[in-house]
């Protein structure tokens, strides 16, 4: 693994290099565009190669990480996955299509959504919630802060 | 008699109607946050940046100071009831705190952590105020060279006190340099690593790259791992700490404050290394080490005091240099250019009020903090109990406002969901974020010294290690890296 990730830094690495030195690398005199990015080209693939070559080296778990170390059955990884996979998609469902439907249909659709408990299927709840984050959302950013939330398809709000 | 006057100069503006309620916002959410799990300090400052712009600058400052500081005193609510740290600061909390919780003794254990927090918090603002000064009036006379040089110094610094593989932490660091890069030069005007993405042309934003990286990431990877939050059943009572509880933590909480205020100084430093060092300290200080981690009270008042210390050194290099210690510290400097102040050895003399105004709102924060957490404590209790199915939502939309309402772009939205992927990956490798976060705001000023340097040396490298300051900062960065690459040699040998 440690190999995949040393190889992706040095071609990243040498990406960079390559797209700075088309750009201008200048001289020490009077330094171009690409001067520094050919640096941190060049420091990006060291860094890979030392990956590589200290494949061996030992990971400290970050103070955030105590505790929380359940080991999970593959059912349960799976359908944590899918839980994950379909808030991100929610996620980016709204970006597409919040300058459309306008910030109050968007965001009460979405937070329905992510309200929404897969394995209980029970509507009015979220239906409540998305609700009340939607209004409560509005008035704090539209009204009170005033913030340009887009409005898409209904104008007048 | 200045420092006095100043300080009066600065309770004016932190006792105006705005500043006086920004600050209680601040530290009132800061607590929120600091309790609630799925958002740190760093996500919830990113999140509300945007509402800062609504206000002057020293409101904003204000307020986003009021997170971060009021976040340590809430984490060790969830250390000491819960066994889980609310956020990394006060994971050594949990060794003492939450053993004297269990046995009966939670009240006194929340009451050390607040008292501690206050007396450090307060010790460590009039140590910003003694040093803040006269290091900034010293600082004016750097040049390029030397900017240059200290910069490199916090970064090899953050690389190598990061919690993973110093490897891993230079290779983030190289990433936020690249990251840092993209949009138009800073000489030029021309596009870099834009690849024809119009958005792209100013630049990578700050704002929705950390919430990525710390808010999305966090939430996503709690979905995949969810924590089990086993809320102690006690009764929290007598939270005034008895004279034995005093005498027993007078000492641990001056050694505390002591070691917080100049490790929080360090970059990369801060609350999370003070906390540990403090915990350390006690321990060997301590006539019965075997009590710690036993319900030990200096385990608690210590660390405790030593994070909320460091939290007001922290604020010196930034303040006085004008160069982050902490990714914090990272966006508070995002949030002066932000407000179209430019941080540096001048802030203290051209905005004087954003300076001594917080200076002095951190010590009223400070009230307002012992207020919030000792009689409310009841309802941070309650506050643990909701259940996480209902915060994520929250934190998503504050997310996806946040990031929306900094241009009214879609394209930051994007931004966020890129790197929070990115940052749930990075998780999973092991890969610490904040020296991406560092490298990405110093970027911009590391390479305008560095060619600066260049331009002003006629292409002679040699300017970095003729000045005696920029010399010492890079035989310091060099030593680092040099001696955690040799230590990596001595392992794979070993193995």
């Amino acid at each position: 693994m440690k190999n995949v990730e040393g190889q992706t830094w040095i071609v990243l690495g040498i990406g960079i290099c390559l797209y700075a030195y088309r750009m201008d690398l200048g001289t020490f005199q009077d330094p171009g565009v690409g001067f520094v990015a050919f640096v941190t080209g060049i420091f990006l693939a060291a860094v890979g190669i030392l990956l590589i070559a200290f494949s061996g080296e030992p990971i400290k778990k970050s103070p955030g990480e105590i505790g929380c170390e359940n080991p999970a059955s593959g059912s349960l990884i799976l359908t944590r996955t899918f839980k994950v996979s379909y808030t991100v998609a929610l996620l980016v469902i709204y970006a597409f299509v919040l300058n459309h439907l306008g910030y109050v249909l968007t965001t009460f659709a979405i937070m329905f959504g992510l309200f929404f408990d897969l394995s209980k299927r029970r509507f009015a709840v979220p239906l409540w919630a998305a609700f009340l984050t939607t209004g409560i959302t509005y008035l704090v950013f539209e009204v009170w802060l005033k913030s340009q939330l887009p409005r898409g398809i209904f104008p007048w709000w | 008699m200045n420092i006095l006057q100043d300080l009066f100069y600065g309770f004016s503006v932190a006792f105006h109607p705005i500043n006086a309620l920004a600050c209680f916002v601040g530290v009132f959410i800061g607590t929120l946050i600091g309790v609630l799990p799925g958002i740190g300090p760093v996500g919830a400052m990113s999140i509300l940046l945007p509402v800062t712009f609504g206000l002057s600058p020293v409101a904003g400052i204000i307020m986003l100071a009021g997170i971060y500081y009021g976040a340590s005193y809430g984490g060790s609510t969830t250390s000491i009831l819960v066994n889980i740290p609310g956020e990394a600061a006060s994971v050594v909390t949990c060794l003492d705190g939450n053993q004297m919780a269990k046995q009966g003794r939670a009240g006194p254990a929340l009451g050390i952590a607040a008292f501690g927090s206050f007396i450090a918090g307060t010790l460590g603002l009039v140590g910003l105020m003694v040093m803040a000064k006269p290091l900034a009036t010293f600082a004016v006379a750097f040049g390029p060279a030397e900017y240059f040089s200290l910069m490199c110094l916090g970064l090899s610094l953050i690389t190598y006190l990061t919690q993973g593989s110093v490897v891993k932490g230079l290779a983030m660091a190289g990433l936020g340099l690249f990251l840092s890069l993209i949009g138009q030069d800073i000489v030029t005007g021309k596009a870099r690593f834009t690849f024809g993405i119009y958005e792209l042309q100013d630049g990578l934003g700050l704002v929705p790259l950390v919430m990525g990286l710390f808010g999305i990431s966090e939430v996503l990877s709690n979905l995949i791992r969810p924590e089990e939050r086993a809320l102690l059943k006690t009764k929290i009572r007598h939270l005034l700490p008895n004279k034995e509880d005093w005498r027993q933590s007078a000492l641990p909480i001056g050694r505390g404050s002591l070691l917080g205020f100049f490790l929080g100084i360090l970059p990369g430093g801060g609350a999370i290394i003070a906390s540990f060092v403090s915990y350390a300290v006690e321990k060997r200080f301590s006539r019965h080490p075997e009590r710690f981690g036993k319900g030990a009270i200096e385990g608690v008042a210590g660390p405790e005091s030593a994070n909320n210390s460091a939290t007001s050194g922290a604020f010196i290099p930034l303040f006085s240099l004008g160069i982050p210690s902490n990714v914090i510290m990272a966006l508070l400097l995002g949030a002066l250019m932000i407000h179209g102040v430019r941080p540096g050895p001048l802030l203290i003399m051209e905005h004087p009020e954003i300076f001594w105004g917080t200076v002095a709102s951190m010590y009223v924060g400070n009230i307002m903090l012992l207020i919030l957490n000792l009689p409310l404590i009841g309802l941070w209790v309650k506050i643990l109990k909701i259940p996480y199915r209902v915060l994520f939502p929250l934190i998503l939309l504050f997310c996806l406002i946040g990031s929306y309402s900094i241009n009214y772009n879609v394209f930051d939205i994007f931004v966020m969901i890129f790197f929070g992927l990115v940052g749930l990956g990075f998780r999973y490798l092991d890969y610490e974020p904040a020296p991406l976060v560092l490298a990405f705001v110093l970027g911009p000023m590391l390479e305008q010294n560095l060619r600066q340097a260049l331009i002003l040396s006629d292409g002679s490298p040699a300017i970095f290690v003729t000045k005696p300051l920029s010399a010492a900062c890079l035989a310091v960065s060099a030593f680092l890296l040099f001696s955690a690459v040799f230590r990596l040699i001595r392992k794979k040998n070993k193995s």
